[in-house]
């Protein structure tokens, strides 16, 4: 609903918003948050919560095009989804094991892998002659029938992500988690395994999402991704998985994603004051997380139900329990 | 009785009074603080460095500080706030308890910064200021040197070598767009030279965005190119804004050139690449600022006075007409 209102909106007042250009620029933005962002959704739908992947991300960059400098692309391409799937784990690992907050794990990692990518190169981004070669290019700005490359690989991962969470056992349980830890480990839910599996999936996207970003700009760049945390959660969150666990869906995060790249796209269009641009995006977010907010849907029921009573010259009718 | 260890109370009292003054004498001797007039050796003091961010530009300072001090026998401390205020204090406050005998600091801003180049004059410690400094009539207050990019001169280059382009491949009014960090006032001082400069153009102004990190700066450029299909010239005036900017240029397929502002290996090659969308970028001298701040805080270790205040550090325009002078960059930067 968010995201057609604001389509509508943004092909009226934003100038070239509705060319096939634009659309796939839109998509191609959508990529590095919707990598990260499938992942996420997991996470969080088990109660969880990881603040790391900007930095992940940034330093998966970093690393690639330290790794180009000494072996083949194949190998260094594999070897950082290793490494951040690996971070992944320590970090679901300590999670899991020492029952620390997801928050307070991820927070530490938050600001020791940007101080890494930092220290590795000097705060120097790092353009290797590989992350120029055929395949990167291909990856960074690349099109197959007309369609980003990196967009087709987010359709991939979106697609086994639905599948997980829908059809497997891992995905039953990582709702089951969500809803009530303690219970899902009273009926033989391994609790620890699938705590430890959410990490090693958002470490390893983030992987993904800081190469594409390193593909698309010809270099490894330790400054980059600052926020994507927050546009990544923001962007799971308005797709109406709660914040909660427990609740939420993969596919309303492709719609989420896909609010929060179109938002951002229509007010650069608009040529909106760059200042303002923060603003507008921040209060867009929180009205579409209102609008989809099942209790002010109550709310607002309730005071129509209201309303509607007085106009009958009736009193008010309490509120079932069913209702409530 | 009484009165008898009164008197010794009263004068045990007065020999540590005493022995106080003396040591802090003593001490302001060794230190060499509180302008005592006389020349004294900087070797082994400690200086510390707070600069504004992490890029390759405050790399390239770093080091030539690094250089000097090293030849001095000064030990150098680096922190870096990345742009965050409360963080830019906190370091502030950090140098302090470490109790460096000089601090060298990088404004965030020129108003806000004031409250921390004067924390540091309370603590009795002089400061040196770099690219970017505190308003000008509190700067010779509470520094005792400037040392900056000469950020008019480079606004003026990349501005001017901008109007000279579009008067020579642009028949009627070119629509310019800028990208920028203009939450910096380094950055804003550049942009009001390019915009300046850009008066002996006919062109119009179709968009002005702020971003600030690479990836920022790649969807917004993205997002300005979209909506100005006619789009004759993109204008920056920081390091990521021109990477980020020729990325997207490129990502687009757009013939839209770019001017722009800093030097790095990688953007040096992008002026070589004949096709490619950059025109001309302005380079700042990173070493020369680097080495020419720690000269000056160890002139002010030392007990003599800088001979000027200001130091501007003139940059250097590289354009894609004149390959050689950027071959002779990339043989030369400490990046290759």
């Amino acid at each position: 609903m968010a995201l057609i209102a604001l389509i509508t909106l943004y092909s009226q007042i934003a100038p070239n918003f509705l060319t096939w250009s634009n659309l796939t620029t839109v998509l191609n933005q959508s990529v590095y948050v919707g990598l990260i962002a499938g992942g996420m959704t997991l996470v969080i739908l088990a109660g969880e919560i990881d603040v790391s992947v900007g930095s992940a991300a940034a330093f998966a960059g970093v690393v690639l095009a330290l790794l180009l400098e000494e072996m083949a692309w194949p190998l260094a391409l594999a070897a950082t989804v290793f490494l951040g799937t690996f971070i992944g784990v320590v970090a679901g690992w300590i999670r899991a094991v020492f029952l620390i907050p997801s928050f307070i794990v991820t927070l530490a990692l938050f600001g020791a892998l940007r101080g890494l990518a930092l220290l590795l190169t000097d705060a120097i981004p790092q353009a290797p002659e590989p992350l120029s070669n055929s395949f990167f290019t291909f990856l960074g700005s690349g099109k197959i029938l007309e369609l980003p490359a990196a967009v087709l690989l987010l359709l991939v991962l979106f697609a086994a992500f639905w599948f997980v969470s829908t059809k497997t056992a891992f995905g039953t349980h990582v709702y089951a988690v969500g809803g009530n830890p303690e219970a899902s480990h009273l009926v033989g839910v391994p609790v620890r395994r699938v705590r430890i599996t959410l990490f090693a999936i958002t470490g390893g996207c983030a992987a993904l999402s800081g190469i594409v970003l390193a593909a698309a700009l010809g270099a490894g760049d330790p400054n980059v991704t600052q926020g994507l945390e927050f546009e990544v959660i923001a962007a799971v969150i308005v797709g109406g998985t709660s914040l909660y666990g427990g609740r939420g869906t993969m596919a309303g995060t492709v719609l989420g994603v896909l609010f929060i790249a179109v938002l951002g796209n229509g007010l650069v269009l608009m040529g909106i004051d760059p200042y303002a641009n923060f603003v507008v995006r921040g209060l867009v977010v929180l009205a579409a997380v209102l609008v989809m907010s099942s209790t002010l849907r109550d709310h607002i029921r309730g005071v129509a139900r209201r309303i509607a009573g007085r106009g009958r010259g009736r009193p008010t009718p309490r509120p079932t329990e069913e209702e409530q | 009785m009484r009165s008898s260890y009164r008197a010794k109370y009263l004068l045990s009292a007065m020999l540590l009074v005493l022995m106080s003054m003396f040591a802090a004498a003593c001490g302001d001797d060794e230190e060499g603080g509180g302008g005592g007039g006389g020349e004294q050796s900087a070797q082994g003091k400690t200086v510390g460095v707070i600069a504004p961010f992490a890029n390759p530009f405050q790399t390239d300072i770093r080091r030539g500080a690094e250089e000097v001090a090293r030849e001095n026998g000064v030990e150098m401390i680096y922190l870096n706030y990345d742009a965050d205020s409360e963080r830019e204090f906190r370091y502030v406050q950090d140098m302090i308890n470490r109790d460096v005998d000089a601090v060298i600091y990088g404004a965030n801003d020129a108003e806000v910064s004031v409250a921390g180049f004067r924390r540091i004059n309370n603590a009795g410690i002089p400061a040196v200021c770099f690219d970017t400094c505190v308003v000008p009539e509190q700067q010779q207050q509470l520094t005792e040197a400037f040392v900056t990019s000469d950020n008019k001169q480079l606004g003026n280059l990349a501005g001017k070598s901008a109007a000279d382009w579009i008067n020579e491949n642009v028949d009627g009014t070119a629509q310019v767009g800028f990208v920028t960090c203009n939450t910096q006032s380094v950055c804003r001082e550049r942009f009001d030279a390019q915009l300046e400069a850009l008066k002996e153009a006919d062109y119009e102004e179709v968009a002005n965005q702020v971003a600030v990190e690479s990836d920022k700066v790649l969807t917004t450029t993205e997002g300005i190119l979209q909506g100005n299909q006619d789009l004759d010239v993109i204008v920056t005036n920081g390091l990521p804004q021109t990477e980020g900017g020729v990325a997207a240029i490129n990502r687009l397929k757009r013939d839209t050139v770019l001017f722009g502002m800093d030097m790095t290996a990688r953007i040096a090659r992008d002026l070589l690449d004949r096709g490619g969308p950059l025109q001309a970028a302005v380079g700042q001298d990173g070493p020369a600022i680097g080495r020419t701040m720690m000269e000056r805080a160890i002139e002010v270790l030392e007990g003599r006075k800088p001979e000027r205040f200001l130091w501007e550090i003139p940059g250097t325009l590289y354009t894609k007409d004149d390959p050689e002078a950027v071959r002779e960059f990339l043989a030369t930067t400490s990046e290759e």
